[in-house]
């Protein structure tokens, strides 16, 4: 099985936790980092070798503080590799987290869903 | 303090209070609750976000409205880091400007910075085209823009400023002024009232 990825977060970029043998996949906290690209280049080379033997269930959850916009169109190029392996037939499910007083996170995670194929749950943290 | 000369001491701080006494009613009368002025990184902008995130929620009883402007902060912030492409063109000035004031019941947030002279008219035309748009408009507009495969900068410069529209659901007041063939100062203003949420 393939090796886990751990990133740790920064005060800039989000925390990155993926672990196969255990269904763990978390990407929290913040992200605004300068290079985006260069920043998500090392989780999406991680997933696309994961695409070729994931698990028969994948749960991954997004936990995000605040992320501007280039970090955005990299979360969807992330969204849409998951997507992929799940019309694969390996299932996928992700999980959107999203604070109570937080509409933009919850706008943001809708307009994944309605793009993509790939089941998308938002849920509210309510403190 | 001297203790030979303490009246120049005296004369120092007292001379130094009365210059920046101006700056300081200025801010003041004008309910501005940040400022700053110069080079923009994540660094800086992350430490910005630290302080303002507490600022809001001292400043603001609505929590929806104090994430929200914060929300904006974050994306418009971030659309100033200092372009080190251009560093090495004289022409280019890094300084921003970052700012936040209060009016009323509602919160501007503004930034300035250079931008390529020859890129402000698809500039303009792109948040004329924003700013003409209903709420709804603007969810499908940034959904397609967001899916397009190879945005480039000018894609993400489109994205940033439709998220903008739609977090402020409010329109964007920008201005340019002509420094040169190869820059000019770009501000953009986003507004987030209580009203509008």
């Amino acid at each position: 099985m393939l090796e886990p990825l751990k990133i740790e977060p920064t005060h800039k970029t989000p925390k990155v936790y993926f672990e196969p043998a255990n269904n763990i996949f978390e990407l929290s906290g913040r992200s605004i980092p300068e290079d985006s690209v260069g920043f998500y280049k090392r989780i999406l080379d991680w997933i696309d070798e994961y695409a070729g033997s994931p698990i028969s269930k994948t749960d991954f959850k997004f936990e995000l503080e605040y992320f501007n916009t280039s970090s955005s169109k990299n979360i969807l190029e992330l969204l849409k590799k998951l997507e992929k392996i799940h019309q694969g037939g390996s299932a996928v499910h992700i999980y959107w987290y999203y604070d109570e007083d937080d509409e933009d996170m919850e706008e943001t995670g809708e307009d994944y869903k309605a793009l993509l194929s790939v089941p998308l749950e938002l849920i509210m943290k309510v403190y | 303090m001297n203790p030979n000369h303490p009246e120049l001491e005296q004369h120092i701080v007292k001379g130094a209070l009365l210059s920046t006494y101006p700056t300081f009613k200025d801010m003041y009368d004008n309910n501005i609750i940040f400022g700053y002025r110069g080079i923009v990184t994540s660094d800086l902008v992350k430490a910005v976000l630290d302080i303002m995130g507490h600022r809001m929620d001292e400043e603001v009883n609505d929590k929806r409205l104090s994430k929200k402007v914060f929300n904006v902060m974050v994306e418009c912030f971030t659309n100033v880091y200092v372009d080190e492409d251009k560093l090495a063109d004289s022409a280019y000035d890094p300084m921003a400007m970052l700012m936040v004031k209060r009016v009323n019941n509602s919160y501007r947030v503004i930034t300035g910075n250079q931008v390529p002279t020859k890129s402000v008219t698809i500039l303009k035309e792109m948040i004329d085209k924003i700013n003409f748009m209903t709420h709804d408009e603007l969810k499908t507009y940034y959904q397609e823009v967001l899916l397009l495969e190879e945005a480039g900068s000018t894609g993400l410069t489109s994205l940033a400023i439709i998220d903008l529209a739609r977090k402020s659901r409010n329109k964007l007041v920008y201005n340019f002024k002509f420094e040169s063939n190869k820059f000019t100062f770009f501000t953009l203003e986003s507004e987030i009232s209580k009203n509008s949420l």
